[in-house]
């Protein structure tokens, strides 16, 4: 904490005598950059927005405006717009390779540099677009900066934020009341002072990361930062991205039966550490008996988006009853040879002409009528899904989905109820979307329309031996592609096919294997030794501590302190071998159209 | 209008930092001769412009590289795929003219079309010069070059070398019908060479 503001008195003293205009933040924090490293810049920017999203019209005027908003932050001359727009539309180079040789020419810690000012410049305006958080992921991977970095920038970025609430200077504080005149910031204020008294809304003491990745990255981060943020409306801003109306995703409930939906809850999986500029939401398929409603939580425990991620629970009654269906399906009717058999005879492709066991026939009411009801249901939790993301209740960042068997048809119905929206609000709202196993079509002029409102992946899953999700869909013709059977034929730079066949055998291994699934998609992280040293290192520590404090009445208060100081150790050990590894580790994102992605 | 191009050509300007090479081309496009904003190229820049070449219409699409030695390392990657190159000195410097050789080198070695037109020009005939017009054309001979002088100042000469530039481009057999980003008509040059050098970019 204390290094922040030492960072942010630096920076005004180097402004000239204390005093700091608006409008000369853009300048500090450019300064920085020699002509070249900013001329890489803005070409690494529209390059990878480039490989996003020329092949989709919808976006175009968005990353014009991108590039064209950059060129003018980093004060390049104006003809610089013709040659940045060339790179967009694929003239000129075929890789970003030259610039990011030109950017290390300049010097190394511009790589990290530029990926900061990056954050910073799309997070003032109080819209982090999805689109934004994509284009940022993929400079990222370009300069070699881990998503875990990235992720660490925008966190400091809020915290800068949060900060400048509480004015620093004369001129500053003059400023901010001139500001409050206008109606609309003093709601906003209002709201931001409020829920930073509470401390909820940024988890301020709660929060494991976001204190001390302010005073770790503050000293890395150096004097521009602090000035790249420091008269915006801090307050505004955040309200903005965090979502003013109230308590945003957490807890959200049905207010009234909408349709055919009975239950609709939005639940934070686990516990939320921080918010973040970006959150995910997971949805389950169908739930069994052994773990009731746990089952919306238990296959995401090792999920790893985002440190504020959520889960849906929804239905619970009707998805109770197809898992039992299924478990009864699975047990007593179809022995496992004949499963064997079954997957055999989908995998050989013989799929119209397969001969379902008569066992299997005679028992289809049993699963035929939940599995009825469920689809019917679940597309329509996808499409009040898709009503809660408008609402932007979560704010101004970007969502992931995450879905499996039925939990990935609510995904694909919220995105198809989404791109059936006119108007750019449904755009820019969702970065990833995962589908996995997902009982929806195939149909690539289906799934196209997905690119107008997911901005990063789309990724469908499937297995080509899952022969009860083809039982399931027997009545269709031969022709009816399902998507959770094989890849949906749609060539296009941010649909990922992914055949999971290697890791999963039938539809109910997704939920079982889910995190052999995330691990191998880069969206949960594999627990190698080291961590696992370090967990058990400081959870011993703690114990030890919990031994010796045993009698003393404020135990909790100390843990939570040490606590703290475990986790801040831990950040800086990230941060450092962040910084310094040039390996990129599996972040999320790969350039769908270069070569690494081959995989996903 | 974009039904009538013929085609899209893509040309680069090469050479020395300050040898007049973004005048030239201001001039070009814009027909404007700014002495108050000579500031040195970053990276690479682009203008578009579609001329007319005996009753065709050409757009040309050229890229205006740094002559600064620090963005030495971009350039190359801009070869691919041209079909002209300009490679400017200046006519009231010496030492741009010696220093050509690198240039020429760099352009061999990186264009991807071997047929590439190539183009000499001297620049800044308006000033007293040091290289004379003998000089300039004998290395464009040597090196199978066309060769031109101009003044992005006073204009002498810059439409005259893009239209010489053009020219010889659409009459080289081979080297622009295969641009795939182009929509021309087939049966305007139903002469062309079936085996065209397919640009594989």
């Amino acid at each position: 904490m204390a290094d922040v503001n030492c960072n942010l008195d630096a920076a005004t003293k180097r402004s000239g005598n204390g005093e700091v205009l608006v409008g000369d933040d853009d300048e500090k924090s450019v300064q920085i950059f020699s002509d070249a490293a900013k001329y890489s810049y803005t070409a690494l920017t529209a390059l990878a927005l480039r490989d996003l999203y020329m092949e989709d019209l919808h976006h175009h005027a968005f990353s014009r405006e991108f590039v064209h908003n950059i060129r003018i932050h980093l004060k390049l001359p104006l003809h610089s717009d013709e040659v940045m727009l060339a790179l967009f539309q694929g003239e000129g180079v075929q890789s970003g390779d030259v610039y990011v040789e030109l950017v290390k020419q300049e010097g190394h810690a511009f790589a990290f540099f530029i990926v900061k000012d990056l954050v910073y410049h799309s997070v003032r305006s109080g819209k982090y677009d999805a689109r934004t958080r994509a284009m940022i992921l993929v400079v990222a991977k370009s300069l070699d900066i881990r998503s875990s970095l990235v992720e660490m920038m925008e966190e400091s970025a809020v915290k800068y934020l949060t900060e400048t609430i509480v004015p620093k200077t004369e001129a500053e504080l003059k400023e901010t009341l001139k500001r409050q005149k206008t109606r609309k910031y003093k709601r906003y204020a209002l709201v931001g002072l409020a829920t930073l008294g509470g401390g909820a809304i940024l988890g301020l003491t709660g929060g494991l990361a976001t204190p001390l990745i302010g005073a770790g990255l503050g000293s890395l981060l150096g004097a521009g930062t602090a000035a790249a943020l420091s008269s915006t409306a801090g307050a505004a801003v955040i309200g903005s991205l965090f979502g003013v109306a109230g308590a945003g995703l957490s807890g959200f409930k049905m207010q009234k039966r909408v349709g055919e939906v009975e239950e609709f809850e939005i639940k934070p999986l686990g516990k939320v550490y921080a918010k973040n500029l970006h959150l995910a939401i997971a949805v389950s398929g169908w739930l069994n008996d052994q773990t009731g409603d746990q089952g919306f939580f238990i296959p995401w425990k090792n999920l790893k988006i985002s440190q504020e991620q959520y889960c849906i629970f929804y239905e619970s009654q009707y998805l109770l009853e197809l898992g039992r269906a299924v478990d009864y399906l699975l047990s007593f009717a179809v022995s496992m040879a004949a499963q064997e058999a079954l997957k055999l005879t989908i995998l050989s492709g013989l799929i119209s002409a397969i001969a379902w066991p008569a066992s299997l026939l005679t028992l289809a009411s049993v699963i035929d009528n939940p599995w009825g009801v469920c689809c019917r249901r679940s597309a329509q939790i996808g499409r009040t899904l898709a009503e809660v993301l408008i609402s932007r209740r979560h704010g101004n960042r970007p969502v992931t989905l995450v879905g499996l068997s039925l939990g990935a048809r609510v995904v694909f119905y919220c995105l198809l109820e989404l791109s059936q929206r006119k108007g750019p609000e449904v755009e820019g709202l969702v970065l990833d979307a995962v589908m996995l196993g997902t009982p929806v079509t195939g149909r690539a002029s289906t799934w196209s329309s997905l690119a107008r409102v997911v901005s990063g992946k789309i990724v469908n899953g499937y297995c080509k031996t899952d022969w009860l999700l083809k039982f399931l869909y027997r009545s269709t013709t031969g022709h009816y592609r399902i998507a959770g059977l094989e890849p949906v034929t749609w060539a296009h730079p941010r649909m990922h096919n992914v055949d999971l066949s290697h890791i999963v055998a039938g539809h109910t291994d997704y939920a079982e294997k889910i995190d052999e699934i995330l691990i191998s998609l880069g969206y949960a992280e594999e627990l190698d030794m080291a961590s696992e040293l370090r967990r058990s290192v400081s959870t011993m520590h703690l114990r030890e501590k919990e031994r010796h404090f045993k009698r003393t009445p404020s135990v909790d208060s100390f843990l939570s302190l040490h606590k703290h100081k475990v986790h801040h150790h831990i950040d800086i050990d990230e941060l450092r071998a962040s910084t310094s590894s040039s390996a990129p580790t599996p972040t999320p994102y790969s350039t769908s159209s270069t070569n690494g992605s081959s995989n996903i | 209008m974009s039904d009538d191009i013929l085609t899209t050509l893509k040309i680069l300007i090469i050479g020395q930092s300050g040898v007049g090479k973004s005048s030239l081309l201001l001039r070009f496009t814009d027909d404007i001769f700014d002495p108050d904003n000579q500031a040195a190229t970053i990276g690479v820049d682009f203008k578009v412009k579609t001329i007319d070449i005996d009753g065709n219409l050409v757009k040309l699409a050229v890229w205006d590289t740094a002559g600064q030695e620090r963005f030495r390392t971009l350039t190359p990657s801009y070869y691919r795929g041209a079909q002209g190159a300009i490679l400017v000195y200046d006519v009231s410097s010496r030492a741009s003219f010696e220093r050509l050789d690198p240039w020429l080198q760099e352009l061999n070695t990186y264009a991807t079309k071997s047929n590439i037109v190539k183009m000499l020009v001297g620049n800044k005939i308006d000033k007293d010069r040091t290289v004379t017009r003998e000089e300039g054309l004998q290395f464009a001979r040597r090196h199978s070059m066309l060769f031109i002088e101009a003044s992005a100042k006073s204009k002498e000469g810059v439409m005259c070398a893009f239209e010489e530039l053009v020219q010889k481009i659409i009459q080289t057999p081979g080297l622009w019908e295969s641009d795939h980003r182009t929509g021309f008509s087939l049966q305007e040059h139903s002469e062309t060479e079936a085996g065209a050098s397919w640009c594989n970019c």
